[in-house]
């Protein structure tokens, strides 16, 4: 992060912000600069106006992080989370769980079925948990991943051969990989409307 | 005026309502808003810089400001904060909870103005 036209020296911002999201750092970059150019208006040489500044602020990474703790802690409690958000995280906390059952339920399933079930429903349950903690910074990582579950997903139950203890714990119907499949575009979709719609980005 | 400092408990209790009073002046940043509270007190309330950065990002993620980023004079990204027509009704809320609180404590203390 540079400090364009700024009166902090590269240094000093460099180990104040270092650390802080990029969004973060470059606000109190900014804020910086600008109180230490009013430190210098008000006659204060350039190293003791880049102290008071550093001072009047305090720890910035202490600030960047009440500014994280203020934007994730609870946001969905404060502002009630949104149908479609709700139905998304519990869709794939359903199909997470279903994945870790139908294992018990299965007969002889193979090594390969219990792995990719147990992986499938981890990482179901894991998104799950993580979309209920998603703000802006996690957004991008629950997009990426819930398309790469669904894909996976489908691209597996699509091969039989890869797993063939799988066709018997799932009973693979067309209508069960199209079921995935509509949950799948419909999760991408209501994270990526989050970022318009400012309850989940 | 005479002098008086702020304790930590009133600063917490009322900067929400003196942030969202002061950007529904218009849109700021960060350092300008605390330029502004300091105006408005006449320097009586001393934040401390770093107070008012989560206080923008709590709002922000409630929906009551929102923010883009632009451009400072000297060309430096800056992040300026405006209201949402959402923080209207919590604006009113707000005011009407401390200029009751305002009341009650100026009829204790001043009976001839009750």
């Amino acid at each position: 992060m540079g400090s364009k036209e700024g009166l902090i020296s590269p240094n000093a911002l460099r180990q104040a912000l270092s650390g802080l999201p990029p969004q973060i750092a470059a606000e109190l970059e900014d804020h910086l600069n600008e109180a230490a150019e009013a430190a210098r208006r008000s006659g204060a040489p350039s190293a003791e106006a880049e102290k008071i500044a550093l001072l009047r602020l305090g720890d910035p990474g202490a600030v960047g992080k009440a500014c994280l703790q203020a934007v994730r802690s609870d946001w969905w409690l404060r502002r009630g989370m949104p149908h479609e958000l709700k139905a998304v995280i519990g869709g794939w906390m359903a199909l997470g769980i279903l994945f870790i059952s139908r294992i018990c339920a299965a007969q002889d399933p193979d090594t390969a079925s219990i792995a990719l079930c147990i992986a499938l429903g981890l990482g179901s349950v894991g998104l799950g948990m993580a979309l209920l903690r998603a703000r802006r910074e996690v957004w991008r990582l629950a997009l990426g991943a819930s398309a790469a579950l669904t894909a996976v997903t489908l691209g597996l139950l699509l091969q039989p051969d890869f797993a063939p203890g799988l066709v018997a714990v799932y009973a693979l119907q067309p209508a069960l990989i199209s079921v995935i499949t509509i949950f799948g575009a419909f999760s991408i979709g209501t994270l990526n409307m989050a970022r318009s719609r400012r309850w989940a980005v | 005026m005479i002098s008086v400092k702020i304790s930590k408990d009133l600063n917490a209790a009322s900067a929400t309502a003196i942030v969202l009073g002061i950007l529904r002046e218009g849109e700021s940043y960060g350092y300008a808003i605390i330029q502004r509270v300091r105006d408005l007190s006449s320097e009586e309330v001393e934040w401390t810089d770093g107070m008012l950065y989560p206080i923008l990002h709590r709002l922000e993620a409630d929906g009551l400001i929102s923010a883009r980023w632009g451009e400072s004079e000297t060309g430096r990204k800056r992040k300026y904060y405006h209201l949402e027509p959402a923080a209207l009704p919590v604006f009113d809320d707000t005011r009407r909870q401390w200029t009751t609180i305002n009341e009650i404590l100026t009829r204790l203390w001043d009976p001839k103005k009750a």
